[in-house]
């Protein structure tokens, strides 16, 4: 190698090391197995680990905007690694790549249909009558409406950074305003709603985030586990999925629009969502520096279910970083296990 | 003063040049240039957001937004009539299909959840008897 190629070389790989250093792994990296499948969407189920065994499954529902994977983010930095290493058996709802048969799929569809079926499924696996249901973000949401329904087999309810009363002061709130946005119109010229119109949306809720990023990376540039934790994070967030297009009407209409989610008044399948129904324990996170759930409404939770035990775990992170911090498995996820373990 | 050696090791001029670069924002300067951009990403961000929260501005936003989709729409119809026309598969057909197979995956959940309701209730032990209250002075009482 010429003197000017080693010497390009290495500058290029101080300089910028996530185009240089091979591609990256995307997607799960804990092992598991799919148990169930419904067109598009799986059901993962990742084992317990260690001596001790909980009675109660664990299932996850994710947000249906990106992919399910950040979950198992990076190897000794995942949630569900953590709580199988807990005992937990944890099943996560992996809703794959939305098409044309996603179209016309409802609310409805969405949460008692796959929502039902994993809670279900691991009903059935583990023979136990209730889980520990487990939403992120908006998948938060639909399995609140799932949990409203069919409390039944819902042993206790985890929202993380779950958006529960949408007329809040954040710019989401703000932008879907019926005024100023028509998302019947957007469903009416795509169908299910593409990536690219999700992810500027998203993009432009902390536009300066695009660029201190990358000086955060220069900074930050010699130190590994930063750049892997960068190139891992980038990849997962331009990784996005169509938002299936009926669903996302209702979501929109039913939650930043009307807030009828909120007030009791969503209704799915003909039956109204009351989550003073949802009488499970019910363990509301919060980050802190949630920029795109803020605080007050994933907080509004606890004032409307009809839950006795109820609690909130702060925790001083962004929406992201709850499941993605270098401090989370040391100070987030412990003391969520505690709390599931509590009611196992 | 270096020698050949040293060139090689370092890689030679080139490589002093762009090691020069790669060291761009250390030091001095790089602190004069660290502050000058966190100015400017804060200013941004504030102007940003104000923007972003002006209601004229959504305003407009809004309307070109759905400007843009009926336009989109309106092709939409245009493309799935000349397709009709022409006797063709549409994509309309096959979201009629798939409307069909939607509504008979509802009613087959619908059935399962009541299949499983039911089997769940006679796996429950059946409770037992509610016991009568023996009438007084009956001779059990007196035993």
């Amino acid at each position: 190698m010429s003197g000017f190629t080693q010497a390009f070389h290495e500058a290029a790989r101080r300089i910028v090391p996530i185009e240089l250093r091979g591609p990256e792994r995307a997607g799960w990296h804990t092992p598991h197995s799919v148990v169930a499948e419904r067109g598009p969407v799986r059901v993962l189920h990742f084992a317990p680990r260690g001596e001790v065994r909980r009675a109660t499954p664990i299932v996850f529902a994710y947000s249906l905007i990106n992919r399910a994977y950040i979950l198992d983010f990076l190897p000794g930095r995942s949630l569900v690694e953590h709580l199988t290493g807990q005992g937990f058996s944890c099943y996560v709802i992996d809703w794959g790549t939305p098409g044309l048969g996603e179209r016309f799929k409802t609310w409805g569809d969405y949460a008692l249909g796959h929502v039902g079926h994993a809670v279900r499924t691991a009903c059935e696996r583990e023979g136990v009558d209730g889980v520990h249901l487990y939403g992120y973000c908006m998948g938060g949401t639909l399995a609140l409406s799932y949990a409203a329904l069919r409390p039944a087999q819902v042993k206790t309810f985890v929202a993380m950074a779950t958006p529960v009363d949408f007329h809040d002061d954040g710019l989401l709130s703000r932008w879907t305003r019926p005024r100023f946005f028509d998302a019947g119109a957007v469903v009416d010229a795509f169908g299910n709603v593409p990536t690219w119109l999700m992810e500027s949306g998203f993009r432009f809720l902390a536009p300066m985030g695009n660029v201190s990023k990358w000086r955060d990376l220069w900074d930050n540039r010699e130190k590994a586990d930063f750049v892997a934790t960068f190139r891992a994070l980038e990849r997962w967030s331009s990784d996005n999925v169509p938002f299936p297009g009926e669903v996302y009407r209702q979501y929109i209409r039913d939650t930043y629009q009307t807030n009828a989610f909120v007030r009791g008044e969503m209704v799915v399948d003909g039956e109204r969502v009351n989550l003073g129904d949802l009488r499970a324990p019910v363990l509301a996170i919060l980050a802190q520096n949630d920029h795109i759930v803020p605080r007050a409404s994933a907080a509004a939770l606890l004032e409307i279910v009809g839950s006795d035990d109820k609690s909130a775990l702060e925790l001083p992170t962004g929406h992201i970083g709850l499941s993605t911090s270098s401090k989370a498995p040391r100070d987030f996820w412990p003391r969520i296990a505690d709390w599931l373990a509590a009611r196992s | 003063m270096s020698t050949n050696t040293d060139e090689k090791k370092a890689g030679g001029p080139w490589a002093q040049w762009l090691n020069g670069f790669s060291s761009l924002g250390q030091g001095a300067g790089g602190d004069l240039y660290r502050t000058i951009l966190k100015d400017w990403e804060g200013w941004f961000g504030t102007q940003f957001e104000k923007l972003a929260r002006s209601e004229s501005f959504l305003e407009q936003v809004g309307k070109t937004l759905e400007g843009t989709m009926f336009a989109r729409a309106q092709a939409n119809r245009w493309l799935e009539q000349s397709i009709k026309a022409m006797r063709l598969p549409s994509v309309g057909d096959m979201e009629e299909v798939h409307k069909r197979l939607d509504a008979i995956e509802r009613r087959l959940d619908a059935i399962t959840e009541r299949l499983e309701r039911a089997g769940a209730e006679a796996k429950k032990p059946a409770a037992p008897a509610p016991k009568r209250p023996a009438p007084k002075g009956d001779p059990v009482d007196a035993e």
